[in-house]
């Protein structure tokens, strides 16, 4: 911007400079599988029945209470449908949940691959993500695991035993019909303290279907997502109840 | 306009989920919402959700789009043909001199206020807001760590924004101007006379201007929609918000657009790969066929609402009730003080007694306890039974 006596341009180029660039991976992708025939013919028959208004902020309840049922399937936890909040895809699920739960604190994140994908956010957010820990006395705030992660009791056991540490599950890049180990939320005292972070990243990339579900921050962090974005496109929506559909009918 | 003493607020008259949220306008408009979802048979007046069905050309183009496997994710700042058509529209329509590069695509209108607000405001930073105002703003203000500051706008004004009012605002800290014409919740017009004036504030003290031009295709009795940015001198301070949600009936869809000098897109952009990646394909596509083609269904949206919105008005005259100027939107400001009632306690009667669900006018700001903001988005026989319901209550509660 070259307005005025220049005062607009030095805050905004630093601000610009601060931003983390666009990741690759955000970039378009040619390599998405197809669409198959029923999410087409399901999502074609929400729009011909009239789906284009705005949903539930929270979501569509039958896809919230799919969700609810596969968390349920995979690993035997209870969240109940009105602690799911459908976001528009995975990226906003884990914006919302880390800005929400980030008070104060560190995000601690040991798989390295999860890791680089938060950087970003944490970046924008103002947090320290980290590899392990912080040993000095820094706060661990959020616990942000991937499935590879499960198996690291002694890691999960000191965020239980930390009462103001959350911890995140972020199934995203999990296969789909595998249930790969313990789930945090089963561990005493890590119910209420848990985020499970999923979605449709794989089978309907470019349609923006993700999720979050449980914890006690569930109302603030759907209020935080309707603040965002009011709701996630409900054709994209019903797209999502489809696949969920199928995998529930496979058992 | 008459002016009388409003009864303060009487929690008596109001449940606990109202009243625990009475003083959070976001949160008021989300319980009342959730009250009118448990009741049967509500007339609902309160969201600004077009009830009408998005046009078949728009819906045939985005089933084309998934049965040709046209659903890869796209590039973050959205569809470059997109991007491109929404370029030539806002130099053809609203006479603002940018290119695809100037354009990004979001996730509807309410993530571009996000999005602008990271990009632009520091803490500490102030931006002037028009009171009242439409509370989502508030979120995406206060989370960039800037501070609202109200510039007031008046009924006998037609909530028209009075360039001394936005320069009495101004501080050292303040950023960005937010201006909202058509505005929600007013329905009220920034014409152009006044946007040239409020133009050289800007331009003297060196300000960004946010232009909320969402609601642009549906101003009536001859009022027109201006675009500030087309002003010599503006191009290269104003952020122009618009979106397909109203004009297109497009809400479920979440696509937005916003156009502004290229770095603050670039910085966007680099936002929204964060926030929610790019809006949904399918939605992009959808939007293509919005921008390029025929114009006919929106300018028949336009002949309904206005019908509606006669019908509305004389239906609140018949009431005893006053509103503001009508000018664009779909929405009327309607002043309740006549009535004597608080407009939190009143829109809870309104509901509970008339099961029509209005929007309390403390929804917009604190300062707004005489006023309702009823939507037009009903069918003409809805409307007509809300009117009848809505008489007898007003009649038996004022004070």
């Amino acid at each position: 911007m070259s307005a005025g006596p220049g005062t607009l341009t030095r805050p905004l180029a630093a601000r610009i400079a601060a931003l983390p660039p666009i990741p690759a991976v955000a970039e378009a992708q040619s390599d998405a599988p197809p669409v198959t025939d029923s999410v087409i013919a399901a999502a074609s028959a929400a729009l011909e029945r009239g789906e284009t208004h705005y949903t539930d902020r929270a979501g569509v309840p039958a896809l919230r209470k799919l969700a609810s049922a596969r968390l349920q399937r995979q690993f035997g936890v209870s969240v109940d449908a009105k602690d799911i909040t459908i976001t528009c895809g995975v990226a906003e699920a884990r914006f919302v949940t880390l800005r929400i739960l980030l008070t104060a604190g560190a995000v601690v994140c040991p798989d390295p691959a999860l890791r680089s994908e938060l950087v970003g956010v944490c970046t924008l957010i103002g947090a320290p993500l980290l590899a392990a820990p912080p040993v000095n006395g820094a706060e661990m705030r959020v616990l942000y695991l991937s499935v590879r992660d499960l198996g690291d009791d002694t890691l999960i056991g000191l965020a239980a035993a930390q009462p103001g540490t959350y911890v995140v599950l972020d199934l995203s890049a999990a296969p789909f019909d595998e249930a790969p180990g313990v789930h945090p939320a089963l561990r005493p005292g890590l119910a209420t303290r848990t985020v499970t972070i999923d979605g449709l990243e794989y089978q309907l990339p470019g349609w923006r279907v993700g999720w979050l579900a449980g914890s006690d921050m569930a109302d603030k962090l759907r209020g935080f997502k309707q603040a965002l974005t009011i709701c996630t496109t409900s054709v994209s929506q019903w797209a999502a109840v489809e696949i969920l559909n199928t995998h529930e009918a496979r058992g | 306009m008459t002016e009388r003493p409003l009864h303060a607020l009487n929690n008596a008259n109001i449940p606990e989920e109202v009243r625990a949220v009475a003083g959070d306008p976001n949160r008021l408009r989300f319980a009342m919402i959730e009250l009118a979802a448990q009741m049967k048979d509500t007339i609902t007046l309160g969201r600004g959700d077009p009830d009408l069905a998005t046009p078949p050309h728009i819906v045939a183009a985005a089933e084309h789009a998934m049965r040709a496997q046209m659903t890869a994710p796209l590039p973050i700042a959205g569809l470059p043909e997109l991007r491109a058509e929404v370029a030539r529209k806002l130099a053809r329509e609203n006479g603002l001199a940018v290119g695809a590069g100037n354009v990004i695509i979001t996730t509807g209108g309410q993530e571009a206020v996000y999005l602008i607000m990271q990009a632009l405001i520091d803490p500490g930073d102030e931006v002037l807001v028009p009171d009242p105002r439409y509370t989502a703003y508030d979120d995406a203000i206060l989370g960039a760590g800037g501070r609202i500051v109200l510039v007031p706008t008046d009924h006998d004004d037609a909530f028209n924004l009075r360039a001394e009012a936005v320069e009495a605002a101004i501080t050292p800290r303040t950023k960005a101007l937010l201006i909202v014409t058509p505005s929600n919740p007013t329905a009220g017009i920034v014409t152009e006379e006044r946007l040239r004036q409020i133009a050289e504030v800007a331009i003297r003290h060196n300000l960004l201007v946010i232009s909320d031009e969402i609601y642009e295709k549906f101003t009536y009795d001859g009022w027109q929609h201006f675009s500030i940015g087309s002003l010599p001198g503006m191009a290269d301070r104003t952020i122009t918000l618009n979106g397909f949600s109203k004009a297109y009936a497009m809400t479920g869809w979440r696509v937005g657009y916003v156009a502004a000098p290229e770095d603050v897109i670039g910085a966007m952009a680099r936002v929204k790969a964060l926030t929610t990646g790019p809006a949904a394909s399918v939605s992009q596509w959808a939007a293509l066929a919005a921008i390029t083609g025929p114009d006919t269904p929106t300018r028949e949206f336009h002949a309904i609402y206005a019908e509606r919105r006669h019908l509305l008005m004389e239906g609140l005259t018949s009431m005893g009730l006053d509103y503001s100027d009508p000018r664009g939107a779909f929405f009327l400001w309607t002043n309740s003080a006549s009535t004597g009632i608080h407009a939190t306690e009143l829109a809870y009667l309104l509901l509970k007694e008339g099961r029509v669900l209005i929007f309390p006018g403390t929804a917009f700001g604190d300062n707004w306890a005489g006023y309702l903001r009823i939507s037009v988005l009903q069918p003409t026989d809805q409307l007509r039974e809300a009117v009848a319901r809505m008489k007898p209550i007003v009649e038996r509660y004022r004070l």
